[in-house]
């Protein structure tokens, strides 16, 4: 099955888009969306990269469930 | 005590930090403390004329109350109230305005500056720099900008 990741900032613009879909199934984690997303953003930034799991930040071994709102989170810049 | 959640809101429209000091204010304090944050027409050497936030609302304003739930365990007396403002900004336009207040001045300003030094660190929020020769970067604050 796949899941949605929502994009924002530099990787909505690298990918033309708000979003995007990776390849996920009942054993996926978190580190396996970042692998996914390496090949369409690169190792360098997605390493520098967070990802957010229903709008709270994940740890690379987290798994991921159906339904699970998945955010690619990029150096954030505020204030 | 606190009666209602404290404002914390990720906007669209022009911040009003009079309106921000009055959320905070009661007569329990004697300190309000006010961080704001303004557009600025150079960064790193190249000429800025605009500056467009964006940002992942929902996390966004979740974060900024963990923030204040966080500060709350450390100043417990402050009351705190944040908006960051999202859109195209003007040179001078506020992008983020806080404003604690507490009954004394220490932990008024140190609540204040912890709330945008977190806000910075981790509130999904981005920019993206408009240059006077037509040019747009979303800024990463963790690289080195190297210029040729």
């Amino acid at each position: 099955m796949t899941i949605t990741v929502r994009l924002f900032a530099s990787c909505a613009e690298i990918a033309g888009a708000n979003q995007t879909t990776v390849p996920v199934d009942v054993t996926s984690t978190v580190r396996d969306v970042r692998h996914s997303l390496e090949r369409m953003f690169g190792r360098e930034l997605i390493a520098r990269s967070m990802i957010a799991v229903n709008a709270a930040y994940a740890n690379d071994t987290d798994r991921i469930a159906d339904g699970d709102e998945i955010a690619l989170i990029p150096p954030v810049a505020g204030g | 005590m606190r009666e209602r959640p404290e404002r914390c809101a990720v906007v669209e429209h022009a911040i009003d930090i009079a309106a921000l000091i009055a959320e905070v204010s009661n007569e329990r304090h004697g300190a309000v403390a006010t961080f704001i944050g303004t557009v600025r027409n150079v960064n790193d050497g190249r000429a800025v004329i605009a500056l467009e936030y964006s940002a992942y609302a929902e996390m966004a304003e979740r974060e900024l109350r963990q923030i204040i739930d966080e500060m709350h365990t450390r100043w417990p007396e402050s009351n705190v109230a944040v908006e960051h403002r999202i859109g195209v900004l003007a040179l001078g336009d506020i992008a983020v305005a806080i404003a604690v207040a507490d009954p004394h001045r220490g932990p008024a300003c140190d609540a204040c500056r912890f709330v945008i030094e977190e806000l910075k660190r981790r509130v999904p929020i981005w920019k993206r720099e408009h240059y006077a020769d037509g040019t747009r970067e979303w800024i990463d604050p963790t690289q080195q900008v190297v210029r040729a």
